[in-house]
């Protein structure tokens, strides 16, 4: 189910309606139950996987936390666990709803793993007692690894288990020796890297003593599934969601309209802007010609346009529906665009994921605590993780390299001092924007041959005047400058209610503006958001 | 129940200005959404009538989502001098100003049936092999259905000796309508064309509703043949939808027209998908046994006359070489001679494509230089 789609649009005001009748426990089990909703829409099967590391991060924790699992909260996440396996798994209700069944209604590997779930509970219940004796110390770190190797081996398995088998392959075929299909037929499930690392968050969060474990699964099963930030963030903490879960909540007008506002800013970037630029950026990108300079240009500059307004759109739809439940979610994105220098970019970019590789990788690995050279192995490591943690391919690895190596730059140039703004502001403004612009090239490159081709044709300047690029659609090309001086009056005024200080007739121009593009953007073929697929 | 926790915890005054200046914001926005609809409307001023086109990309843009129908009442005037050339095209009918044989000194006539691409392409083959003279045939983006109809009305009206049968990939999906206007709701072409099916295996077809353009003229001026028309579409074409067809009042809304183009192309795009999946096409309806069924008729009865028959598949953006997979098994069982795109100019290099999505002058040329060496080839055996 996708923000910009019709069933977003009933499914919202149907749990708005839902949650504005019940009461606050009501309200937290009609949640958990949307949000479960709403994730199987992809495919049911996610939801097998996403109760797994629920069950196991919730006991992990109570481990870590108090050291003893009451009798009903270990059935409990053994239930859910298995539950999860058994409902969501071995039953391929794929074919109950298809016309025509195409295989059989019990699914073999669902069965097998639903069994081997229910062998570990099993293994787990037997081993209690022995476990909840060892040393606090002990059982803490083994309770906090278990959580760690559970969370990163679903993430490792299914999403990157492919990528090194497959390059593992290439290199032994490389090397001369004779190297066996690995490939394995899985599906990434959709959101994985995102409730994964705010599940890892809680459990380390817990060890570390910032936050006691929640005694209510339920409560942290929404923490983890919580419907507008499961998918593609932002990628909360459980320092800050949780409590905004578990305490009562007020659903205030003013932050109600805050919600809309930013709704509406969300499906403006989306429907009209990225959805519109999206086959410009493809006609090149997707296109096996040999593209000239002035098309690698266009086509990676729209791409920054494409990837900002798309991502940030995601998050802006997320904070708004959130907010009209109620809920603060934290700020993503900050007019990344606006940055000057590398260290700046990364403070306005997909803020809840830097902030989370600086506190849970950068500060664990040493932080700047240690030599120079120690930070900047520290930075380029983080920043390698991080491509990483996009997308299992190379081409992540690189653009993660490629930041660490200007972050670790920019470091050395200004001594890791802030430098003030200035009068060199605007001239460094569209430098480290060109610098931004060709890391996406690396990001959205299909191979890398690709990379050294179009890198060849923005050096040297090729065929810069002969374009095949697709041009953007109508909507995205009155939508952008109108996002530009929407952009640029909040960087100026560092004000996010910027727009509550026009006069109300303004406000209603603004918005019929952004209401009439979009009705236009809804021509624009339809395209995934981008951070689904990591 | 417990009473709802979601209680303001604001003061009411505060709320009470809050609700106010929300309802006035709300009454703004509307007053600028009609001013905007409402002003550009009047800007763009009425749409264009007959022969005119519209007056700029923007008129252009905004005429997209007008209903169908009357796109088709301003495009048919009441004479064909009146009427627009898309309305002139496409109709199952002898071409006119086409060569019935070959000229003097011309090798032989080449009939060629299609669209667009095949006869951009007909043309250029003839201009590199001015021995191969073209008689050209078709209708805007014509589906299979729409050639095969074509070549039989055609097919005893000149003395070609070969027989080009033009296939594109993005008109496949179509095969399973009645009109150029269901499926190019844009654009639309209110050309009418037969329906195949296999009933017990043999090939048989719904006729076309409409077969002339002054039978339309009739139709249009006779609002119970208009809606015999109407429900033919809706029984008998797979892109037909009521609400990007019909007529209504809110055409001269732009707002409801956008909508209306959204719509329209959510639902062409559902029912491409139903046929044409990121790896081929689909049998959805019986889609691919009915096309392998025409082009074993088409060879039998090319090949019956003392012809040849040649087929010309063109792999436009977006098909890689589906359609020369999905014709693979009837081009081996009949041994047909045909000339595919797809390794000429392959559809993943977008640079083989001009901005309207037609091959480039130079890959005309190209596959017309390889249609004309696979049919000189073939003629002088």
């Amino acid at each position: 189910m996708n923000f910009d789609s019709l069933q977003y649009l009933l499914f919202l005001p149907a749990v708005y309606l839902l949650y504005r009748l019940l009461s606050h426990a009501g309200q937290n089990r009609m949640l958990l139950v949307a949000s479960y909703f709403f994730y199987g829409c992809w495919d049911v099967r996610f939801l097998s996987l996403i109760m797994l590391s629920t069950a196991f991060d919730y006991a992990s924790a109570l481990m870590i936390d108090r050291g003893a699992l009451s009798r009903r909260q270990g059935l409990l996440a053994s239930a859910w666990a298995v539950l999860g396996m058994v409902g969501f798994a071995a039953i391929d209700w794929r074919q109950l709803a298809a016309p025509e069944p195409t295989g059989a209604l019990l699914a073999p590997t669902g069965i097998f793993a639903a069994l081997a779930v229910a062998a570990v509970c099993g293994v787990a219940a037997a081993f209690y007692t022995r476990f909840a004796a060892l040393p606090e110390p002990t059982r803490r770190r083994a309770a906090l690894i278990a959580s760690l190797v559970v969370d990163l081996g679903v993430l490792g398995f299914f999403k990157y288990f492919n990528f090194f088998a497959g390059s593992f392959e290439q290199l032994l075929n490389s090397l001369g020796f004779e190297a066996s299909h690995w490939h394995l037929d899985v599906v990434l499930p959709v959101g994985v890297s995102f409730y994964t690392f705010q599940a890892m968050s809680y459990t380390i969060d817990v060890y570390r003593g910032r936050l006691r474990a929640t005694p209510s699964l339920a409560d942290f099963a929404l923490f983890v599934s919580f419907f507008p930030q499961l998918v593609a963030g932002p990628i909360e903490r459980a320092t800050h969601l949780l409590p905004a879960l578990v305490n009562t909540r007020s659903v205030r007008l003013d932050q109600s309209l805050r919600g809309l506002h930013l709704i509406l800013l969300g499906l403006f970037k989306k429907v009209a802007i990225a959805n519109g630029v999206a086959q410009s950026v493809d006609s090149v990108y997707n296109s096996t010609h040999a593209a000239g300079a002035g098309d690698v240009a266009l086509a990676t500059l729209l791409f920054a346009v494409q990837i900002y307004c798309d991502f940030s759109a995601y998050t802006d739809i997320a904070r708004g529906s959130a907010k009209l439940l109620g809920i603060d979610l934290i700020e993503n994105f900050r007019q990344p665009y606006f940055s000057t220098n590398p260290s700046e970019f990364w403070r306005r970019w997909h803020i809840s994921l830097s902030t989370w590789l600086r506190d849970y990788l950068y500060i664990p690995l040493g932080g700047n605590r240690g030599r120079q050279a120690s930070t900047y192995r520290n930075l380029a490591a983080t920043m390698l993780l991080g491509g990483l943690w996009h997308g299992a391919a190379w081409n992540f690895v690189l653009w993660g390299a490629f930041h660490g190596a200007i972050l670790c730059a920019h470091r050395f140039a200004s001594g890791g001092r802030e430098p003030a703004r200035g009068a060199w502001t605007w001239l460094k403004l569209p430098l480290f924007f060109a610098i931004t612009c060709y890391g996406w090239l690396l990001f959205r490159a299909n191979s890398f041959e690709q990379i050294a081709a179009f890198t060849t044709a923005l050096a040297t300047g090729a065929g810069a005047f002969a374009l095949s690029i697709h041009p953007p659609t109508f909507a995205a090309l009155i939508g952008l400058p109108l996002l530009f001086a929407l952009e640029a009056v909040e960087h100026v005024r560092d004000d996010r209610l910027y727009y509550l200080r026009f006069p109300v007739w303004t406000r209603g121009a603004l918005y019929a503006a952004m209401v009439f593009v979009i009705l236009l953007g809804t021509s624009n073929e339809p395209t995934q958001f981008i951070y689904f697929q990591f | 129940m417990s009473p709802p926790s979601s209680s303001t915890s604001s003061s009411e005054p505060s709320r009470a200005s809050q609700l106010r200046e929300l309802s006035r914001v709300v009454v703004w926005t509307l007053v600028f959404l009609l001013a905007i609809d409402a002003g550009l409307g009047v800007w763009l001023g009425e749409p264009p009538h007959g022969p005119e086109q519209a007056s700029g990309s923007l008129q252009r843009y905004f005429e997209y989502g007008r209903s169908t129908e009357s796109k088709i009442r301003s495009q048919v005037g009441p004479t064909d001098a009146l009427t627009h050339p898309l309305a002139l095209k496409g109709w199952i009918e002898p071409p006119v100003g086409q060569p019935r044989a070959a000229p003097a000194g011309a090798g032989a006539l080449v009939a060629v049936y299609g669209m667009s691409f095949s006869a951009n392409v007909a043309l250029a083959m003839h201009e590199q092999m001015p021995q191969l003279a073209v008689r050209n045939a078709g209708g805007p983006g014509a589906t299979l259905a729409h050639s095969y109809a074509m070549y039989q009305r055609d097919r005893h009206e000149h003395e070609a000796s070969v027989i080009v049968l033009g296939v594109l990939a993005s008109s496949f999906p179509s095969l399973s309508t009645l009109s150029h206007a269901t499926w190019n709701f844009e654009a639309p072409s209110p050309h009418f064309y037969p329906r195949y099916r296999l009933e017990g295996g043999a090939l048989a077809s719904t006729p076309a509703p409409i077969a002339s353009l002054a039978e339309l003229r009739e139709a249009l001026a006779d609002p119970a043949r208009f809606e015999a028309l109407r429900a033919a579409l809706e029984q008998g074409d797979a892109f037909y939808d009521p609400l990007v067809f019909r007529e209504s009042p809110l055409d001269r809304s732009l707002i409801a027209r956008a909508l209306r183009r959204a719509w329209g192309q959510r639902a062409k795009r559902g029912t491409i998908a139903r046929f044409h999946g990121p790896d081929g096409y689909t049998n959805e309806l019986g889609a691919i046994d009915v096309s392998h069924a025409i082009l074993r008729e088409f060879v039998t009865s090319v090949r019956a006359d003392g012809k040849l028959p040649v087929l010309l598949l063109l792999q436009d953006q977006g098909y890689a070489d589906h359609l020369y997979r999905a014709f693979l098994p009837v081009i081996e069982a009949t041994g047909v001679d045909f000339v595919s795109t797809h390794e000429i100019a392959p559809a993943s290099d977008l640079s083989n494509f001009v901005r309207d999505g037609h091959f480039t002058p130079e890959n005309d040329r190209r596959i017309g230089r390889a249609l004309g060496e696979r049919i000189l080839e073939r003629l002088d055996k």
